[in-house]
């Protein structure tokens, strides 16, 4: 049972977009083989989503319920390697980072991207040029950080 | 429809609960399920793969000592304090997983040497499994890998520690009957079976019972456990005008005369052995009316080693 902890004055959705979000969480958790026990990822989501840069004004109940679902599918990509927060911390880095707010290209990541990003390393390798802003060095870490 | 309430009642209505009584349950198991994932995920995941928490739902309800198909079973969750409940089961069942290793142990040390692998293995793979017995998460998983074969199957039933025991249980019914026999005729009566039931996942008892209840039929000492090709004529001579029914009457008849005489008159030894003669009368029955005993009662075989020198 999903139970939407959101606090009323935290984002600016409307009572529809709430529910949406809470439709589309249940059914992130049906398509993706995983039972929720603890009130849902939404809370936590929002908080770590809330000063990005990438999501637009117009888009973010829709941007929130897409990574939502890339959320518990990550989640088995990774085979619960990483707690909750980790792995909102590596999904932060990567969409604000060499994803540039492309949802797509967030979609398409890897396990060992998304593991090296919870260490902390993000690389644009794997990303589609289209993404990357030639200015933005976001390469900080050695390779064999993980492996 | 929560967690819980799937998994006691699927999509179903349940009998002998009502509606009041249903959601307060899924109400208790949801508690008593999220504290078990909070404490397999040490609060660092809020969700599991759907095949982990039924894992974890049914090492709960096992624990518990609760079966959704049988409501009743439920009732008394309603009125009990759950969490103290869970404590006491699990000490319960790590007290009983101590008592099947002390069986174990016990049937390491005193098992006649047969020198069987599957039997060896299964009682090594026994103690190592109850090393690691998981009485927290994973309490309903039968610890041990399985190999030997009993004579009479534990239920399926049954689970985790409680599977085991009772599989210890029979297998030392089984050792204590085989004790019975001198061990060199136990030994050539299996050679006779076949020259590689060493390697064989077999049940060991069988043959050894099937030959002492033939014999018994003729009226000669079980204990002998040979069966020569005359006598096999003579048995089929005795049975062949038998119904199906009689011949299972009179295997039953010598499984209590077999306990009687082997001094196996505790509960479980007499089930065995009336047990197997349940089950071996078909197989007999099917071989009388071919006209040929030669592969249900056994002759005395060559050891191994002979047949090796042999056909050397």
């Amino acid at each position: 049972m999903v139970r939407l902890l959101l606090p009323p004055e935290a984002l600016p959705l409307s009572q529809a977009q709430r529910a949406m979000l809470e439709r589309r969480e249940r059914d992130a958790l049906c398509s993706c083989g995983r039972i929720d026990f603890s009130g849902g990822i939404l809370p936590r989501l929002c908080e770590a989503f809330a000063e990005s840069p990438c999501i637009p004004p117009g888009e973010l109940a829709e941007t929130l319920a897409e990574l939502t679902e890339l959320f518990y599918a990550f989640k088995n990509l990774t085979h619960d390697a990483l707690s909750d927060g980790e792995l909102l911390g590596a999904m932060v880095r990567l969409f604000d980072g060499p994803a540039q707010g492309s949802l797509r290209a967030l979609a398409d990541v890897s396990e060992h991207t998304l593991l090296r990003a919870a260490q902390g390393s993000v690389s644009e390798e794997g990303f589609p040029e289209d993404c990357l802003d030639p200015s933005d060095d976001t390469e900080t870490e050695e390779d064999d950080v993980l492996f | 429809m929560s967690f819980s309430e799937l998994a006691l009642y699927g999509e179903a209505p349940v009998n002998g609960l009502n509606g009041d009584e249903i959601v307060r349950l899924a109400a208790l198991l949801d508690d008593l399920f999220c504290a078990q994932a909070r404490a397999y995920t040490m609060g660092d995941s809020g969700s599991l793969p759907a095949c982990t928490a039924t894992e974890l739902m049914a090492s709960l309800l096992y624990t518990l000592d609760v079966n959704p198909a049988q409501p009743q079973s439920l009732r008394p969750l309603l009125h009990a304090d759950c969490g103290a409940l869970l404590l006491h089961r699990r000490s319960e069942l790590l007290r009983r997983k101590e008592q099947a290793r002390a069986l174990a142990t016990q049937l390491c040390l005193t098992a006649p040497p047969l020198g069987c692998i599957a039997l060896r293995d299964t009682l090594q793979g026994i103690l190592r499994g109850l090393e690691r017995y998981d009485a927290q998460f994973f309490a309903h998983r039968v610890p041990g890998d399985i190999d030997y074969q009993l004579l009479s199957p534990v239920p399926e039933s049954l689970q985790g520690v409680d599977y085991v025991l009772e599989y210890l249980a029979r297998l030392n019914a089984e050792l204590r009957f085989l004790s019975r026999f001198p061990l060199h005729r136990v030994l050539a009566l299996l050679d006779g079976m076949s020259s590689r039931w060493r390697e064989l996942l077999c049940n060991l008892s069988a043959p050894v019972a099937s030959n002492a209840m033939g014999l018994l039929l003729l009226d000669a000492d079980p204990r002998r456990l040979h069966l020569s090709g005359g006598q096999r004529d003579t048995l089929l001579a005795l049975l062949s005008s038998k119904t199906d029914g009689e011949i299972e009457h009179r295997l039953l008849d010598c499984s209590c005369r077999l306990s009687v005489c082997l001094e196996l008159a505790d509960e479980r030894s007499v089930f065995l052995l009336s047990a197997h003669a349940r089950d071996f009368a078909p197989g007999l029955t099917c071989a009388v009316r071919k006209g040929d005993l030669s592969h249900v009662f056994f002759s005395f075989g060559l050891p191994h080693e002979c047949r090796r020198s042999h056909h050397a």
